[in-house]
């Protein structure tokens, strides 16, 4: 599915604007940009590990389920932004993943990702930095959502 | 200068009620030197003396002196000019359906204070400061101090609490008074600085001076400045204290302290208050009163949903770093006059000398800014005017916007600034101005407590009070030709509103304006329909989030702050934020890395307020008042505080 990612394109996403040409070269040739549809599910919470996105446009939310209750929207992902970050741990996804406009997406084969991770510490390095700053981000934010801000509702 | 033999001082009080005054001084009630009504000399304290020091007030028979045996009990001018409880209002409904509001302003006949000594005068100037000083003046205060004819007393016996040679407001009596005294066994020298003193002066049998008498009481006051006993260095203390808001001693005193808030009501200075809504039972009357409060208390930095000052330690910081720190930018001058009674009074014995001495050793300055000069006093009486609600939208499930028609109209309405909005027998909070102008306002109303419960429940045809608007708007003309952010958290977004339309209407000016928006939930976003309408405006860019949603919504999902990006927040921006005080840190912080300065990025400050006039003390936000110097800052003012835990 997709058609295959040029050096050029990861060149133009911020995330990896740490990577030298050749890595670039390296990371196109296990990536490939997909084209979603609004409504698709990319995973769901509670899948086993796979592959690692970066969003290239479009709006992508990540929803969790709370027993008893409707399923619920906690995170929007646009462009430029990391998804499945979980595919880098080996850990079953921690949220469902659904596109609510139509996207397109850079997937990283997660196997061949880890490998190359493994083989190239220097990409590694860039690799894991980025998605460290990612969560460090969402977990401030995590954080402001769960102080509930607003105050808390009254009825 | 005048000599008047010992034995003539009831021909002072004479002279007094000749020109109709009625006479409060220093007389014994239960235990205490107290100011009161006295007839005559026979009910000043002679032959008294207080004893005092840490935790310890006593009188007992000593020495034959009138004054002089005994310095300042629990009273000051305080009580004389600013009682401890009074009516500001009352409220009435009227046949017709409306509210009637009368001011209650009180008839202060010619009054005389006898025995006032100089660090209380000192304390009536920065009590006038406060009250009097700008933007607003307390009419009630200026009555009362207006009519009150001034005989001071110098002290030529300071006692072991005073420190007035240290403050600079003592012991020699240099302002604020209308005749002098200096006791000596013999009788009384006596000095008339003003008209009014003279014309009493005039009255009685005296003889001038003797130059050796003079020369006495120059003696006399060189030598009580050198008894003090105690002494403080204020100087440069404001930035000490201020750098030093982690200080180790600020525990070490809320260790001890009891939060009592004695210290608070014996200080001649302290001017905070509170107000209450009595009514009826029939609801048909109500009245608003005003009451001294305490930064003691734990309402007194209460807004809904918490206190900005749990611990006691934190009041006890907010006492110190506003009465000897903050005062001195607001009022030009320190809240502390050196009289001691903070000390005496105080159960537990805490010594603000000892305190002020421990606090000074460390390290830590900050400079501290001044607030903007306020150069003339408008009189306010504190009184609503009747109002009439002609539109109810609801917004959401706790929030409603009332269009309220003002039946005289209203000047300075501008977005940024708040009006009191009152329902009698209930209270007066403060609500920004959401749109609307003089004579037809918009307030947008989330109920979260009483008032605010009372106000969403209101239907068109309700009456309400109001009064304002107060406080500073938003700087749009210094927001002029750059790209804005605007970045709203929940019912933040009411007093951007206006500023918003205003910088649609303006085109020119306002070329990119990008509003960011988080709200709870889709259900939460306020003003739907006008923000559907303000996504067609050519120069208006509207990225909106929401907490949490169902999978059914296609928008934004996170915090605000999510939405603040190269795209959102242009070079060059200028910034303006709303929203709860934990939200605009973070949006702070993310600007700031998108390149936003302190100096243009613009934020609303939230405190309790009773007054909105810089009277009651309650939003004291480090130097400033929120309700007269904000509550919009340049974040550049207030970069020093903010976000200080317990401020
Ligand atoms: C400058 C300014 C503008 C404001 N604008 C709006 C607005 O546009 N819309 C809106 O819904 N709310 C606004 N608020 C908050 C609003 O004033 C409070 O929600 C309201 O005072 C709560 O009063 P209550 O009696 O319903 O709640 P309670 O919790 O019963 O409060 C009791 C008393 O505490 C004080 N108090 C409580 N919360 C606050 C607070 N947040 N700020 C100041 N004093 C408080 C008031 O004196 C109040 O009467 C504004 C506050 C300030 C300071
Ligand atoms: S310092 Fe003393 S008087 Fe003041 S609140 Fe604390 S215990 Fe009470
Ligand atoms: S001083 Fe009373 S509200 Fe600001």
């Amino acid at each position: 599915m997709g058609t295959p990612a040029s050096a050029d394109l990861i060149g133009d996403i911020l995330l990896f604007a740490g990577l030298t040409p050749p890595m670039r070269a390296k990371l196109a040739a296990i990536a490939a940009v997909e084209p979603l549809p609004a409504g698709a599910t990319i995973f769901e919470e509670g899948d086993p590990a796979g592959d690692l996105y970066v969003v290239l446009d479009g709006r992508i939310t990540l929803s969790v389920r709370i027993p008893g209750e409707p399923e619920r929207s906690i995170l929007s992902l646009r462009e430029g932004e990391l998804l499945g970050w979980s595919a880098l741990l080996g850990r079953k996804r921690v949220a469902t993943a659904r596109v609510v406009l139509p996207s397109q997406v850079l997937r990283l084969r997660r196997s061949e990702l880890l490998e190359l991770c493994e083989m190239d510490h220097d990409i590694g390095y860039v690799i894991m930095r980025q998605a460290f700053e990612e969560m460090a981000d969402r977990l401030l934010a995590t954080r402001l959502q769960l102080l509930d801000v607003f105050g808390p509702r009254k009825r | 200068m005048q000599f008047l033999e010992r034995a003539a001082l009831d021909a002072l009080f004479d002279a007094l009620r000749a020109e109709g005054r009625a006479v409060l001084g220093p007389t014994v009630v239960d235990g205490a030197i107290r100011l009161a009504p006295i007839d005559g000399a026979q009910d000043l304290p002679a032959g008294w003396t207080d004893a005092q020091g840490p935790g310890h007030y006593r009188l007992r028979r000593g020495g034959d002196a009138t004054f002089d045996g005994y310095v300042v009990g629990p009273d000051s001018l305080k009580q004389v000019f600013f009682p401890s409880k009074e009516t500001l209002y009352r409220a009435e409904r009227r046949a017709d359906g409306k509210l009637g509001f009368s001011p209650v302003l009180p008839d202060p006949g010619a009054s005389a204070v006898l025995g006032v000594r100089a660090c209380d005068l000192a304390a009536a100037r920065i009590q006038r400061a406060a009250l009097e000083g700008g933007p607003y003046a307390e009419p009630r205060h200026r009555a009362r101090r207006e009519a009150a004819l001034i005989v001071a007393v110098n002290c030529t016996r300071p006692g072991a609490l005073c420190f007035c040679a240290s403050t600079e407001t003592g012991p020699r009596v240099t302002e604020g008074a209308d005749l002098v005294l200096t006791e000596r066994p013999d009788g009384f020298l006596v000095e008339a600085p003003t008209q009014a003193g003279r014309a009493v002066l005039a009255r009685l049998d005296t003889r001038p001076a003797a130059a050796d008498e003079v020369a006495w009481v120059d003696d006399a006051m060189r030598e009580a400045a050198a008894n003090m006993g105690r002494e403080v260095d204020l100087d440069g203390l404001p930035e000490q204290l201020f750098g030093r808001l982690d200080h180790a001693r600020w525990k070490i005193v809320a260790e001890r302290c009891l939060a009592c808030g004695n210290c608070t009501s014996v200080c001649p200075t302290c001017f905070c208050s509170t107000s209450e809504h009595p009514s009826s039972i029939d609801g048909d009357e109500a009245s608003r009163v005003r009451l001294w409060d305490s930064c003691f208390t734990e309402e007194h930095a209460y807004i809904h949903g918490g206190g900005f000052r749990p611990r006691t330690e934190d009041r006890y910081r907010q006492w110190l770093t506003h009465k000897v720190g903050a005062w001195v930018a607001q009022f030009g001058t320190s809240g502390c006059v050196g009289c001691g009674r903070c000390i005496a009074w105080c159960p537990v014995g805490i010594d603000l000398t000892e305190e002020i001495a421990a606090l000074r050793q460390g390290e830590g300055i900050a400079a501290l800014p001044a607030p903007p000069a306020h150069a003339c006093a408008t009189d306010e009486d504190l009184v609503p005017r009747a109002a009439t609600v002609t539109r109810v939208e609801r917004e959401s499930d706790d929030v409603v916007t009332l269009h309220v028609a003002v039946d005289e109209g209203l000047q300075g309405v501008l977005p940024g600034r708040f009006c009191q909005v009152s329902l009698p027998g209930i209270g007066e909070v403060p609500i920004s101005i959401s749109g609307g102008d003089g004579a037809l306002l918009e307030h947008t109303i989330r109920a979260v407590g009483r008032a605010t419960d009372a106000l969403c429940a209101l239907s068109p045809g309700d009456a309400v009070g109001i009064r304002g608007p107060y406080g500073r708007a938003w700087p749009l003309e210094a927001l002029a030709g750059r790209p804005v952010v605007v970045v709203a958290g929940g019912i933040g977004l009411a007093p951007l509103r206006g500023a918003l339309r205003s910088m649609i209407a303006r085109p020119d000016e306002f070329p990119e304006v990008h509003l960011c928006y988080g709200a709870r939930s889709p259900a939460d976003v306020l003003y739907a329909k006008e923000l559907l309408g303000w996504m067609e405006v050519p120069t208006m860019h509207l990225h909106l989030t929401v907490d949490h949603a169902s999978p059914a919504w296609l928008g934004h999902v996170g915090v605000v702050t999510r939405l603040l990006d190269a795209r959102s927040v242009p070079a060059g921006a200028s910034a303006m934020i709303c929203g709860p005080e934990i939200m605009m840190r973070f949006t702070v912080e993310r600007l700031a890395q998108l390149g936003v300065p302190d100096e243009r990025t613009w934020v609303t400050m939230e405190r309790n307020m009773q007054c909105a006039t810089g009277f009651c003390g309650r939003c004291q936000y480090g130097p400033y008042f929120v309700c007269k110097d904000g509550p919009v800052f340049s974040f550049d003012q207030i970069r020093f505080l903010f976000g200080e835990e317990g401020y």
